[in-house]
């Protein structure tokens, strides 16, 4: 049970997180507004949202499987 | 200027933004290329899940220690990302402004005023600065002895234009004031 709570804790703290980083991230840049082109994007191409995008992904998978982890565990 | 016509923190009443950058995207690489990793650690992680599950007591302990690392490499992987993006630097018809900008630790601004900038150097050194097309600019202020130095700049050699241009055209108003100083009271 203990390692189910610790597993769990692990999993809200990142995704709290991921929510706060994405919060501040976005009030900023609505605020200041940048110009982007094909100059200012990385490789001239890659906007910061494919990264958003990426990042969501890549904790909500972190997440869901610590999450399968958790409840495996308390079934066996 | 309300914060909705702002291109940047700090921006002054009737300041034109005149171009953006950020630096090149070599400083970004090592990041970049450590991204996929994370990827494939993550679904090896879930392609072995049910293996994990029937170890023992002792891999429950290890797999909370990794999978909590692995969600601090996460997290700083895409925050470096994030502080990539947010760290700008803009030239302005007044000055030149480096914001160095994360989303939770960092909120600096340095301001070059085009008035105080007495010479501008464009270095672009070896093959790797050449090839890849980036350098850095060094900016000679008055009143000061060591340069102002903003390194990784992309397409070096259309900013140092850009600026020579801006500090060519400095506005007459700026003229008018420094002629005419305010009295002191």
């Amino acid at each position: 049970m203990l390692i189910f709570v610790l597993l769990f804790v692990v999993q809200l703290g990142s995704v709290t997180l991921a929510f706060v980083a994405l919060r501040r991230l976005y009030v900023y840049i609505h605020r200041y507004r940048f110009d982007e082109s094909t100059y200012t994007l990385l490789f001239g191409f890659v906007h910061l949202r494919y990264f958003v995008i990426w990042y969501v992904v890549m904790v909500g998978v972190a997440s869901v499987l610590e999450l399968v982890y958790a409840f495996s565990l308390l079934g066996t | 200027m309300t914060d909705a016509l702002k291109h940047f923190k700090g921006q002054l009443d009737g300041e034109v933004v005149i171009c953006t950058f950020r630096k090149h995207w070599l400083s970004i690489l090592p990041t970049l290329v450590s991204m996929p990793g994370l990827f494939i650690v993550l679904f090896l992680l879930f392609w072995n899940l049910p293996l994990l599950v029937e170890q023992g007591h002792w891999m429950s302990t290890l797999m909370i220690f990794a999978l909590a690392a692995l969600h601090t490499l996460i997290h700083r992987q895409f925050l470096t990302v994030f502080h990539y993006y947010l760290n700008t630097v803009i030239l302005t018809d007044q000055r030149v402004v480096l914001i160095d900008k994360s989303v939770f630790f960092k909120d600096s601004k340095t301001s070059i005023d085009l008035v105080n900038v007495q010479d501008i150097q464009k270095d672009q050194v070896g093959f790797l600065q050449n090839f890849l097309n980036f350098g850095s600019l060094s900016f000679m202020l008055s009143g000061s002895s060591s340069p102002m130095v903003i390194d990784l700049v992309p397409r070096p050699e259309y900013q140092y234009k850009k600026i020579h241009e801006v500090k060519g055209s400095t506005p007459k108003w700026r003229d008018e004031r420094d002629s005419n100083p305010r009295p002191l009271p």
